[in-house]
């Protein structure tokens, strides 16, 4: 795999230190680049961090360097690789020395080793295959409880056009919402909305929603309107509707799902 | 462990005429697994099983309404249990990252554990404090177990109201 086909791969580069310069192997993969002194700053790290360092000692020797990228990988939710270079291509490695590198990370198994840019290039392009693979092999399933019954009894039968598909004017209407806000959610213009409300092309993303009305069983009429707009202790005190419109539909439809199955929260 | 264990759901027509099934797992996350790992949740009284349900409708009509308890009946060899302080210390849980928000946040540690607890056996199960208690301000326990885990002689039983298992897994 080529960096050319490494298109949607966040990559980054930093060393120990204030400084850092993108090695000549790395250029072709243009990637971002941080000083080590100030990788504190970063929220999370990217899919692949390399650390670039003349040899395992002198990583070691930045040891609240190590502390703040291992924390930063500690808090970095899904796949994420760290991958050490070092320069000397040919000096002898101390098994030691990468067992200490390894000791500051919890998911040490995420962390990658390579000397001299020939392996560091090889390297590169396992760890972005690795994490290719994992996307595909770890995207979890996710199946629905509740499909079935509520198939049989039309709870959300409201919801669907003629076509029996789900119609995205009406789950608008039962949310609230307006059909370009809806639309908003979607990735869709309100255009395409208004013209095909139920497009096969929207039923993935419009299935969190009728996941979302099911609750009108329980929760008839104008309670699931207030439920929606009602703070939620289970949602950090953000009602429903606002996690809904910063679009985390599927979060209050698992919470849904869990207040169905009656799942401990 | 060898207890039964609860869980209170809506008493729903839909529910009431063709239950699903209480040994489903979604894969959804939830308090002690990530995404895409299987996990079972239920409560160690109903007492606490009924705080957990009214955290989950409180505020709504369905607060008060009638709901339906089930009952699991469960044979763990070895449960990881989180009441205990040496456990906690040594896997380096503190009791905020019991309580910690989990929806719609990155992987929790608690969630971590999970994950790995999934992944061997013959630990089936993780015991640990319920939300809905402490915020009530009393103790109160669920049982998250793992099915992926499970291996007999180990079994999780859903009993139906003549005591009659409904549902094995095992």
């Amino acid at each position: 795999m080529s960096p050319a086909t490494a298109t949607s791969l966040h990559l980054l580069l930093t060393a120990p230190g204030g400084e850092v310069t993108v090695p000549p192997w790395m250029r072709e993969w243009s990637p971002k680049t941080i000083a080590g002194n100030r990788v504190g700053t970063l929220r999370r790290l990217p899919d692949i961090t390399v650390v670039d360092a003349p040899e395992p000692s002198s990583v070691l020797k930045s040891e609240r360097f190590l502390s703040t990228l291992a924390a930063r990988h500690a808090k970095t939710p899904g796949p994420s690789k760290v991958l050490f270079v070092f320069r000397h291509r040919k000096a002898p490695t101390d098994v030691g020395q990468l067992e200490q590198l390894l000791g500051f990370f919890d998911r040490f198994r995420d962390v990658e080793f390579a000397r001299g840019a020939d392996q560091a290039a090889f390297a590169l392009q396992e760890s972005w295959a690795k994490l290719r693979r994992d996307q595909t092999a770890e995207e979890p399933v996710l199946r629905d409880p509740f499909a079935e019954l509520t198939t049989g009894l039309a709870l959300t039968a409201d919801l669907r056009a003629a076509s029996g598909r789900l119609s995205a004017e009406k789950v608008a209407g039962c949310f609230g919402l307006s059909v370009a806000e809806l639309a908003r959610l979607l990735g869709r213009s309100r255009q395409a909305v208004s013209k095909t409300d139920d497009a096969e092309s929207s039923q993935r993303e419009l299935a969190p929603f009728e996941r979302i009305a099911r609750l009108r069983a329980a929760l008839p009429g104008a309670a699931f309107s207030s439920w929606l707009n009602a703070g939620n202790e289970l949602l950090d005190d953000e009602t429903p509707l606002a996690r809904i419109r910063a679009g985390a539909a599927g979060e209050v439809a698992d919470l849904a799902d869990d207040m169905l199955s009656g799942a401990p929260g | 462990m060898r207890r039964r264990l609860q869980r209170c759901v809506p008493l729903l027509d839909f529910l009431r005429g063709a239950p699903p099934s209480f040994l489903y797992t979604s894969g959804r996350a939830g308090r002690c697994n990530p995404a895409g790992v299987e996990c079972l949740y239920f409560s160690e009284s109903e007492a606490v099983a009924a705080e957990e349900y009214r955290l989950a409708w409180r505020g709504t009509p369905a607060e008060h309404q009638p709901k339906l308890t089930f009952q699991a009946r469960v044979n763990l060899r070895q449960v990881l249990d989180l009441a205990q302080t040496p456990t906690l210390e040594a896997l380096g849980l503190t009791s905020a990252d019991l309580a910690v928000s989990w929806r719609g946040k990155p992987l929790t540690r608690l969630q971590a554990i999970g994950r790995a607890v999934s992944r061997q056996k013959p630990i089936a199960a993780i015991r640990y404090p319920s939300f809905a208690a402490r915020k009530k301000g009393v103790a109160g326990w669920n049982v998250a177990i793992f099915p992926e885990a499970i291996e007999a002689p180990d079994s999780v039983e859903i009993l139906g109201t003549s005591g009659v298992p409904l549902a094995v897994l095992s």
